[in-house]
């Protein structure tokens, strides 16, 4: 519902004024991902390479709209656990792997229209999949039995804030420095955060 | 221009419609709690003197500060539940002294639900006592027979347990999965009981009696003992009890229900010349045995939170600290 709530925003933003820009950007950068697992660091603790799309119009001079796919590259985190059980001395190794996807709806204020740089400030809704997967010998280990591995797909829906500089090298063409945050909380149990320093270009008419 | 705007505006809602962005929040939970469990008792006055690793509070369930103690110590590991062990009417376990347990859990944000556990030792002592006046395990309790004619009886299950717990153990604090309250059945050995077959209808009863009285109907776990005594029995979900000697952490699935149980530790050497004794190695077989399970379980039930008599606690000690506490809150909250 919320989904199509912005959608149809979007439309009626979009439809309401005769196109004053619009812009095109690509970015590369890394996803720093936290959790909060105290009183030791969570194993989906990482950091990846992560790629952003978007799309979106200056539909008010200085007043911006967009829309990014943002994929947050796959990180994975290996423990080992040594224990003994009646004499036999057993070792369980554990894999842990978290990877993040995202679109995300985004408005925000562009300063100085005719500078050459312009910094941008950003708030939105960002919907994202977060995918964590275990793999680990401890059931063939501890139950004798066979261990298929475990993935858990996590949707989320969050704030997401964003900044960032367009430094104009040539007409309709910038670099673009940036940095998003989204919250990415799992139930009650586990709360963490995605940020993500990039760089990008922009194509802007 | 006019026609990069639209390009623009379909980029957008492309992005805004993307399959599978939708909110899990909509789905109806599986459970109302953290799948992560523990077996609780409460029939201390004092430290049992075959305790080797003395907890770190003063030992006395007759002060409501114990009970509180226990809940915030569990909240902090991330406990969603706990397993209430019961024995029946007039025992030191009975389920109406659960009463401090609904207060604790208040006093500690009123989240952690409970669960009965129906200790099926119970049964048959307390047939015995009544029917032989003696606390003993013989002769075995007869499943066939629920008019208590003879050696068995329905009340010795419902009206003296199930009853007694979901009488006093209000509907808000109940673990449930699907909406249904969760009732664990301990061991189901042949030593103890006769007419095995006769579980399943003993089961449907006690759910009957309880639709009929509390409007719910129990989710019944009972351990796979009983699956082997009784092969007409279809449980709506199943777990294997730990045995020292072969295992410390055990999953089985039955209805697509995966229930786990571990145990950090066990030793009863102090009481039992031959006992078994399955070494803590400082957190390690705690460890290995979640890794195990953890993953896959839909609920984790764990031997257990309190229980000193057997040194297979979890609370903090003066030995440990909180080292098992801060180990369980580890899988609660990166395996929730």
């Amino acid at each position: 519902m919320l989904k199509f709530g912005l959608f149809i925003a979007f439309i009626a933003l979009s439809s309401s004024v005769s196109a004053q820009s619009f812009f095109l950007d690509g970015s590369a950068g890394a996803d720093i991902r936290r959790f909060s697992a105290e009183p030791e660091k969570s194993p989906f603790d990482g950091t990846a390479t992560a790629f952003s799309f978007a799309a979106g119009t200056e539909f008010i001079r200085h007043w911006i709209v967009s829309a990014e796919i943002d994929l947050g590259g796959r990180t994975t985190t290996s423990t080992t656990t040594d224990v003994v059980f009646s004499g036999r001395p057993l070792t369980i190794h554990n894999s842990y792997s978290a990877e993040r996807r995202s679109v995300s709806v985004l408005g925000g204020y562009r300063s100085g229209v005719d500078r050459r740089w312009r910094m941008g400030f950003y708030a939105g809704v960002s919907f994202s999949t977060l995918q964590r997967e275990i793999v680990s010998d401890a059931e063939s280990v501890v139950l004798q039995s066979p261990a298929p591995g475990s993935v858990y797909e996590q949707r989320l829906t969050s704030a997401i804030v964003a900044v960032d500089v367009a430094i104009r090298v040539v007409p309709h063409f910038a670099i673009v420095p940036a940095l998003r945050a989204q919250p990415l909380t799992i139930g009650t149990e586990l709360s963490g955060v995605s940020v993500r320093p990039s760089v990008g270009v922009r194509v802007f008419f | 221009m006019r026609f990069v705007t639209r390009l623009v505006v379909a980029a957008v809602a492309s992005a805004a419609l993307l399959p599978g962005a939708s909110n899990a929040a909509d789905k109806t939970p599986f459970r109302n709690a953290g799948k992560y469990g523990a077996m609780f008792s409460w029939w201390y006055e004092a430290l049992p003197p075959q305790t080797l690793y003395p907890p770190a509070m003063p030992w006395d369930a007759r002060d409501q500060k114990w009970w509180n103690g226990i809940v915030r110590q569990a909240t902090d590991a991330g406990i969603g539940w706990l397993s209430a062990a019961c024995w029946g009417e007039d025992t030191t376990a009975d389920p109406v002294m659960l009463t401090p347990l609904l207060r604790a859990i208040d006093a500690n944000g009123g989240r952690m639900k409970v669960a009965l556990f129906d200790d099926t030792t119970s049964e048959v002592l307390r047939k015995n006592r009544l029917r032989h006046g003696e606390w003993s395990l013989t002769p075995k309790f007869d499943l066939a027979d629920m008019k208590g004619e003879g050696e068995g009886g329905f009340r010795y299950f419902y009206d003296e347990q199930w009853r007694r717990f979901f009488a006093t153990v209000p509907d808000k604090y109940r673990l449930k999965i699907r909406g249904r309250p969760v009732v664990f059945m301990w061991v189901g050995p042949a030593d103890w009981y006769s007419n095995g077959a006769a579980f399943h209808a003993l089961i449907q009863e006690l759910r009957e009696a309880t639709r009929r009285e509390f409007n719910t109907d129990p989710f019944v776990i009972p351990e796979e003992s009983w699956l082997r005594l009784d092969p007409a029995l279809v449980p709506d979900a199943a777990y294997d009890w730990f045995e020292p000697r072969r295992n410390w952490a055990t999953l089985m699935e039955v209805g697509g229900v995966h229930v786990a149980n571990v145990v950090p530790g066990y030793d009863t050497s102090l009481i039992d010349a031959q006992a078994t004794v399955l070494d803590r190695q400082r957190g390690q077989l705690f460890r290995a045995g979640m890794d195990a399970v953890a993953p896959r379980a839909d609920l984790v039930l764990i031997e257990g939170f309190v229980n000193v008599d057997e040194n297979a606690h979890l609370v903090e000690t003066t030995t440990w600290g909180r080292l098992y506490l801060n180990i369980l809150r580890w899988y609660t909250r990166n395996i929730p």
